[in-house]
C-alpha cells in the first residue's frame, strides 16, 4: 500500500456510500447511510443518544469492522479493499482514537503508552523526543513522564490520550465522548486543548457526543439519526 | 515492545502469574527431575561391569547371581569350590578369570575376596578401568591387605595406613568382627559411580585367614606360612563368647573350606561365590554359557552381565515407567491451569485488548502477546523447574550415593533433557492456543467496545 494518494488533500478524509449495518445479517440494520462523507480538516460533531450506533459507526470509520452493504472509503483509500491486517495497519497510521475513558494501558508508563500507538505505526523515528514534546504540549507534568498511567488522574489520563492519538500525526481523529469523565472545569480545558492539538496536526476529527453543549466548537453538526436514513432518499451532507 | 508488553502485563497480574509459575515449576521439576534420575540410574546401572563376558556361580537364579555378584545384594545361596573355579580358569576358551568371594562387612560395606587380577580386568562405563586415588594395590599373597573403594574410603573416613576390622556378614551390625585379624589400608580407588565404590578388596588369602584365624583347623593352613598374622591371632584366642558363636556359624557354612586349603595358596585358596570370565573371542560366549548351563557333574549357572543387567532394568523399569507417565499428567495439568488463569484474565482485560485494537494492534497481534505471556511463564518456569532439581539434587546426591551407590549427576541438562525442555514449551504454546485465540476472537468480534 503506498501512502502517496492518501496524502492527496483533494481525496475526501471518509466516503461512505451505501453503507448499511447490522450487527448480525438477519437482523434488521442498526443505521443505513446512503451517503455521506466528510472532507479533509473539517471538523465534525456527531450528535447522537445511546443506541444510535456511534460506538459501530466509529468501529466502521477506524477500520475495525467492515459494513454488510456499501463501501467505506478512508484518504481514498477503500477499506472493502483491505485485508484484515493491512485494515489494523491503515488503522495505526492514519487514524488516532480517543475513547470516554480508559484509554491508557494502566501497567505501562505514560511514555511508553504514547509510544505504543506510534510502534504499531512503525513510526518510532525520534519517538521519546515527540511523546515528550507533544505531553508537554497538552500541560502533563514532566513528572508523570514514568509513572504507570493508573497512577494518574482522570484528566490527566484523557490528555495521555490525545497525545497517543495524535503521536503519529494521523489524518483523521476519531473522538468517542472523551470528555464523559470529567467535570465541567476540566471539560472546558480539555476540549480547547484537543481542538487546538488537532488543528496543529491538521488532522479531521469526528467528535461524538450526547452533550449538545459541546457542539459549539465544531464547524459541523450531525445528528447521527439524520445521517441514517433510507436509500432512495439520497442526502449529500 | 510486544515483549515489553507481555512482560508489564504479567507483572501487573504478578500474584497469580507467580503462582502459576510456582505450580508450573514443580511439574517441570517433576518431569525433568525424574527423566533425569531415569537415565542417570539406567546409565549407571548399565555401566556397572563392562568387558565381562561371562558371570559364573553355582547353579541357581540367573537375577539372584547378578544381584550379589555385582551390586552385593542378596545373599549367595551357595559357592564354587575351589577346583571348580580351577576349571573354569583353565577352560580353553577362558582368557582369564577374577574369582568374587563374599561374605564379610566393614560397618555395612561388603567386602570382595578376590584376586590381583581383578584390578587388571575389572572395567566399568564404556571399557574404563579401576585407577587408584591414592596407594598400591593389595600385594598378590597378602592376607592383611585391603584396597577401598572411594565411598567406603570417604564415608568410614579411612586413608592409607589405616587399620580396620572386618566383621562378619553383611549387616551394619554385626555381632562377629574380625577383630584378631586387622587389616591395614594400602589404596583407594578412584570413584567410578558403580557398586565398586563400595567396596572393600581383599584378597582371598585374606578372607580365609579371617576365618581360618578362628576356627581351630587354622594349624594346617597351607598358604599362611610366611605371614604375620599367625602371631596376631595367637592373643586372640582367648576368645569371646562373641567369637565363639561366630566360628560355630562358620565352620557349618563352610565346611569344605578345608579342601579348598589343599589347593595352592596362589591359585585360589577356598571357595569363591562368583566369577568373572573373560573370553579368548567373544562369539564363544553363548557356547561357554550352554557348556556350564547343562553341565550336570558341576552345577554351575553362568549369566552374560549385559543380557541379565537388561532384564533387571526392565523389570524395575515398570515402576519407573509409571512414575514417568504420573509426572507427566502433573505437568500436564499445571498447563491446563496456566492456561485457566489465562483464560480467565481475558475478561478483565477487554479495556486493554481494546486499547490495544485501537492503536492498530491486530488481532494476529494480540495472539502473538498471548503465546508470549505463555512462553514467557513458562521460560521462567523452565529455568526454576530445573534450579529446583539442580537444587533437591545438590541436597539429595550425598545420601542417594551413601544409601543406593547412585552416583546422579547434578546438572540435569542434557540433549534429551533440552528436548523435553523445548517439547514443554511447544505443549505450552499449543495449550495457549486457547487463550490466544479467544482474544483473538473476541477483540474481532467486539471491536472498539470502549464503554466497558
Amino acid at each position: 500500500m503506498t501512502t502517496d494518494h492518501l496524502q492527496d488533500p483533494s481525496t475526501p478524509a471518509i466516503v461512505l456510500k451505501d453503507v448499511r449495518f447490522s450487527w448480525a445479517q438477519d437482523q434488521s440494520p442498526l443505521f443505513t447511510i446512503p451517503d455521506w462523507g466528510l472532507n479533509r480538516g473539517e471538523r465534525l460533531f456527531l450528535y447522537g443518544p445511546s443506541g444510535s450506533g456511534k460506538t459501530s459507526l466509529l468501529n466502521l470509520l477506524a477500520g475495525i469492522i467492515l459494513p454488510q452493504n456499501g463501501r467505506v472509503e478512508l484518504l481514498g483509500q477503500s477499506m472493502n479493499a483491505l485485508s484484515g491486517r493491512a485494515r489494523d495497519r491503515f488503522r495505526a497510521r492514519h487514524i488516532g482514537v480517543v475513547f470516554q475513558q480508559f484509554n491508557l494501558i494502566p501497567y505501562l508508563s505514560v511514555l511508553d503508552n504514547v509510544g505504543l500507538a506510534a510502534h504499531f505505526a512503525r513510526d518510532t523515528d525520534r519517538v521519546r523526543e515527540r511523546s515528550l514534546e507533544l505531553l508537554r504540549r497538552l500541560d502533563l507534568p514532566e513528572a508523570h513522564d514514568h509513572r504507570p498511567a493508573s497512577h494518574l488522574s482522570v484528566g490527566q489520563q484523557q490528555r495521555v490520550a490525545v497525545a497517543r492519538a495524535l503521536i503519529s500525526r494521523p489524518e483523521i481523529v476519531l473522538a468517542d465522548e472523551p470528555t464523559s469523565a470529567l467535570d465541567s472545569d476540566s471539560r472546558a480545558a480539555f476540549m480547547a486543548l484537543l481542538l487546538e492539538q488537532v488543528e496543529a496536526v491538521g488532522s479531521t476529527l469526528v467528535f461524538v457526543s450526547h452533550d449538545r453543549s459541546l457542539a459549539s466548537d465544531f464547524d459541523i453538526h450531525r445528528d447521527l439519526r439524520e445521517l441514517s436514513r433510507p436509500f432512495d432518499s439520497a442526502e449529500s451532507r | 515492545m510486544l515483549l515489553k508488553l507481555a512482560r508489564r502485563s504479567l507483572w501487573s497480574r504478578r500474584t497469580t502469574a507467580l503462582l502459576t509459575i510456582l505450580s508450573l515449576s514443580i511439574g517441570v521439576a517433576l518431569l525433568i527431575g525424574i527423566h533425569h534420575l531415569r537415565e542417570q540410574a539406567r546409565s549407571s546401572f548399565q555401566q556397572t561391569l563392562s568387558g565381562t563376558d561371562l558371570i559364573v556361580g553355582p547353579r541357581g537364579g540367573q537375577m539372584n547371581l547378578l544381584l550379589y555378584s555385582l551390586f552385593q545384594m542378596g545373599q549367595p545361596s551357595s559357592t564354587l569350590s575351589a577346583s571348580q573355579y580351577e576349571r573354569l580358569a583353565e577352560h580353553p576358551m577362558v582368557e582369564w578369570a577374577v574369582p568374587i568371594a563374599l561374605g564379610d562387612s566393614v560397618q555395612g560395606f561388603p567386602v570382595i575376596g578376590t584376586h590381583w587380577s581383578y584390578f587388571e580386568h575389572y572395567r566399568y562405563g564404556d571399557g574404563q578401568p579401576l585407577t587408584l586415588a591414592q596407594g598400591r594395590r593389595f600385594a598378590a599373597m597378602s592376607d592383611h591387605e585391603v584396597v577401598l573403594g572411594a565411598t567406603v574410603a570417604e564415608r568410614l573416613g579411612y586413608s592409607r595406613g589405616d587399620s580396620l576390622v572386618i566383621a562378619h556378614g553383611s549387616g551394619d551390625v554385626s555381632f562377629t568382627h574380625h577383630e584378631g585379624h586387622p587389616m591395614t589400608v594400602v589404596g583407594i580407588l578412584a570413584p567410578t559411580g558403580t557398586p565398586v565404590d563400595r567396596r572393600v578388596h581383599a584378597t582371598l588369602l585374606a578372607i580365609e585367614a579371617l576365618h581360618s584365624d578362628e576356627t581351630e583347623s587354622h594349624a594346617g593352613h597351607a598358604g599362611d606360612h610366611d605371614h604375620d598374622h599367625d602371631h596376631d591371632h595367637d592373643h586372640d584366642h582367648g576368645a569371646s563368647p562373641q567369637h565363639d558363636q561366630g566360628h560355630q556359624a562358620h565352620e557349618s557354612e563352610h565346611e569344605h573350606h578345608d579342601h579348598a586349603k589343599h589347593a595352592e595358596a596362589e591359585v585360589v585358596p577356598g571357595d569363591v561365590n562368583a566369577v568373572l570370565l573373560g573370553l579368548k573371542a567373544r562369539p564363544m560366549v553363548f557356547a561357554l554359557q550352554r557348556e556350564l548351563n547343562t553341565n550336570a557333574d558341576s552345577p554351575m549357572t553362568a549369566i552374560i552381565p549385559g543380557v541379565v543387567l537388561t532384564q533387571l532394568w526392565q523389570s524395575l523399569g515398570v515402576a519407573e515407567d509409571l512414575l514417568y507417565l504420573i509426572s507427566f499428567l502433573v505437568l500436564l495439568a499445571t498447563l491446563a491451569g496456566m492456561m485457566t488463569m489465562l483464560l480467565a484474565s481475558m475478561g478483565e482485560r477487554r479495556r486493554e485488548l481494546a486499547i490495544l485494537r485501537a492503536v492498530g494492534a491486530g488481532g494476529g497481534t494480540l495472539f502473538c502477546l498471548i503465546e508470549l505471556e505463555v512462553a514467557l511463564i513458562t521460560v521462567v518456569s523452565l529455568v526454576a523447574g530445573v534450579a529446583l532439581v539442580v537444587l533437591g539434587l545438590a541436597v539429595a546426591q550425598p545420601w542417594l550415593a551413601a544409601e543406593f551407590g547412585l552416583f546422579i549427576a547434578i546438572n540435569p541438562i542434557s540433549t534429551q533433557t533440552a528436548y523435553l525442555m523445548v517439547g514443554i514449551l511447544a505443549l505450552a504454546l499449543l495449550m495457549g492456543l486457547v487463550p490466544g485465540l479467544a482474544a483473538y476472537r473476541r477483540t474481532v468480534a467486539e471491536g472498539l467496545n470502549s464503554g466497558v
